[in-house]
């Protein structure tokens, strides 16, 4: 960007195990999102390195790239990020597609994913006929469905109201409870509070990354 | 990945952007439609002009005796000169520059006409003494019968081709005359054919009060012994008539002894220029529709194209959607050139089948006009040719691919990061 040049992220070091289950914290402009889309391999960075499940991600090509989005990270976005124009059910089977299964049978899963999120009968609605927390189980679901080893949630209650951010949050410790390594975003300390690791940023940097008190239980 | 999931992702795309997909779908419908109508136009008018043309647009030289104005050999000026059926013979060996020639002669001076009649009904008409070959110096569409023959001319049939002036006049225009008797100077002539002249207004009138004998029977009947009127002649291909009139006065001066820079002995006239007016208004008319129709095709192309330079730009944000969830860029590329092609080709077809119809339609409707010669149309069916609507609706289809191509496989450059930031 010229002479405006920002560092969004600056010498961070981070290893996350298996299973954890993280937030990032920080004021805004911090670079969480930036470290998470780094880690989500839908940006890249400008130097340093960046290795998931023992294999660097800093050179992949875009086939590759595209396999490890699919396949080993499930991404949630404060937006949602549906596509506008297919049902809910469509949109939880997408990740499917890309993997070449059958439509039958990828709606079938994609169907047992939003019960899961409750939101079965929801299903042939489209995003604009959904409120904003049955969106975001909605895109939750489509982020599950390929039963990815990570999943990176950028400030997934971050639209919602706190009722509703309640239900996100039980799925996410859900989740995380089958065995799937969760990084969220958020602002919401208490929400942070119930995580087992917290992660503070500023200015790009990593200033603090603590066990959480509070035990998960 | 041509698959029928492929297939349903595409139309699924197409239908719920129900406005991009229309606004794409028309710019190449509208496009092709009005290429089609267009050069369909163009083409009826030209047939149109090339049909009522057809009847001016020969290269015809007439060429007449008149009397000499300068001594030679011993011959005083002031002579008159006769030509007669062995100048035909002569020109026909030594002029080779000649496609056709026609000797012809007349029952009344130039354009004068004299009495036909039948029973008691009597019309005036131009009555001429001509061979089989004028047919194609004069075009002119028979309505019934024939035109003279060599038979007639051999055996001096006392026949008559009439025009429909005087069928008209003479019969009333829903008699067939053919088989009838008509009377010219006392003389009883059967009637063979009608004829309709292939001119319009004026010249319509004369010609259709033309009647043709065959110059033979003319020639005894009307004791006119072996005399020629004047000729008629075209030249052969690529050769103008005024150098074959050129040739043909130096074998006529010769035979008559006339001398050689007398330039009043020798009448004539041509329409070479009247032709050379109509060739290039038929020149006028092609690279008018030529450019108008590259004019509407490149519209349409530039119209396609931006719709789909537009229409990509919209789906950054879709693509980024696509890409986070593991598409690769190829899939996606190949996904909206698939959107394009199958979109162009479906407006395009729509387009072609509307175009022809409304083609078929203009048609139907000029049907009344013209199908009937006599009209002053200047139309006629509209038509086009396979090879250019296909050449064209390719020639859409590329650009249209290219349009999307392009920015798609720049808009798969982007991270999936920039891409999810555009709205
Ligand atoms: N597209 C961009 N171009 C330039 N700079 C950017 C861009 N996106 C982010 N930045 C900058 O990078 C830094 C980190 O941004 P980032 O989005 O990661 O912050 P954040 O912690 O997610 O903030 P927020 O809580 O507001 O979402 C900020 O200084 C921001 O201005
Ligand atoms: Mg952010």
């Amino acid at each position: 960007m010229g002479e405006n040049r920002v560092r969004a992220l600056d010498s961070v070091s981070l290893a996350i195990q298996r299973g954890e289950f993280v937030a990032v914290q920080g004021s805004s402009g911090s670079g969480k999102s930036t470290l998470l889309n780094i880690l989500g391999i839908l940006d890249s960075a400008d130097s340093g390195s960046y290795t998931l499940d023992d294999t660097r991600m800093d050179n992949l090509s875009h086939r590759q790239a595209a396999q490890y989005r699919n396949q080993f990270i499930g991404f949630v976005f404060q937006t949602f990020n549906l596509i506008h124009h297919k049902s809910a059910v469509e949109n939880v089977a997408l990740p499917l597609y890309y993997q070449g299964v059958t439509r039958r049978k990828r709606n079938a899963i994609a169907m047992q994913y939003l019960e899961r999120v409750g939101l079965a009968d929801r299903a042939s609605h489209k995003p604009s006929e959904l409120s904003g927390g049955q969106s975001q189980r909605v895109a939750i679901a489509r982020a599950l469905i390929t039963k990815p080893a990570l999943i990176l949630a950028d400030e997934p209650t971050g639209a919602l109201d706190s009722q509703t951010s309640e239900q996100i949050m039980q799925l996410f410790k859900e989740v995380n409870r089958e065995g799937r390594t969760v990084l969220m975003v958020t602002h919401e300390e208490d929400i942070a509070q119930r995580t087992k690791r917290v992660i503070h940023m500023r200015d790009g940097m990593v200033i603090s990354d603590t066990a959480s008190a509070e035990p998960v239980s | 990945m041509m698959d029928r999931d492929l297939w349903r992702e595409v139309w699924q795309t197409l239908l719920s952007n129900r406005l991009r997909t229309l606004l794409t779908a028309s710019g190449i419908f509208w496009g092709v439609f009005i290429l089609i109508i267009m050069l369909g136009f163009g083409n009826g008018i030209e047939d149109g002009v090339n049909n009522s043309m057809s009847g001016y647009a020969t290269n015809t030289m007439y060429i007449w005796s008149r009397q000499t104005s300068q001594p030679w050999q011993g011959l005083s000026p002031g002579r008159r000169i006769k030509l007669t059926n062995e100048d035909t013979a002569a020109l026909e060996r030594q002029v080779t520059d000649i496609g056709t020639l026609a000797p012809r002669i007349r029952l009344a001076s130039w354009r004068g006409r004299v009495d036909v009649s039948l029973g008691s009904k009597v019309t005036d008409a131009e009555v001429s003494g001509d061979i089989p070959q004028f047919r194609s110096i004069l075009p002119m569409n028979l309505v019934t019968g024939r035109f003279i023959n060599q038979l007639d001319l051999q055996q001096k049939r006392k026949v008559v081709v009439i025009g429909e002036r005087i069928h008209r006049d003479l019969f009333g225009a829903d008699t067939n005359p053919v088989g009838q008797q008509i009377e010219i100077r006392r003389i009883s002539f059967t009637v063979i054919g009608v004829f309709k002249p292939r001119r319009y207004g004026d010249d319509r009138e004369r010609m259709g009060s033309l009647v043709f004998t065959p110059l033979t029977t003319f020639q005894q009947v009307f004791n006119k012994g072996q005399s020629i009127g004047f000729y008629a002649l075209v030249p052969k291909q690529g050769l103008t008539s005024r150098e074959v009139g050129d040739h043909v006065k130096v074998v006529l001066k010769q035979r008559h002894r006339v001398a050689p820079n007398d330039n009043r002995a020798f009448g004539d006239w041509n329409t070479e220029k009247e032709y050379l007016r109509i060739r290039n208004l038929f020149r006028g008319i092609r690279a008018f529709i030529w450019t108008v129709g590259i004019a509407t095709l490149l519209a349409g192309v530039l119209g396609v194209s931006n719709i789909m330079l537009i229409a990509i730009r919209e789906r950054q944000r879709e693509f980024g959607i696509r890409k986070s969830l593991g598409a690769t860029p190829a899939s996606v590329v190949s996904m909206v050139l698939l959107e394009t092609s199958t979109l162009v080709s479906i407006a395009g077809a729509l387009g072609i089948l509307f175009g022809l119809s409304g083609l078929a339609m203009i048609d139907v409707l000029t049907q009344s006009i013209t199908s009937d010669s006599s009209a002053d149309v200047l139309f006629s069916t509209p038509t086009i040719e396979l090879n250019v609507v296909l050449t064209m609706l390719l020639a859409l289809i590329v650009a249209a691919l290219l349009a999307t191509l392009i920015p798609a496989r720049h808009a798969m450059q982007i991270s999936p990061v920039e891409a999810l930031r555009a709205e």
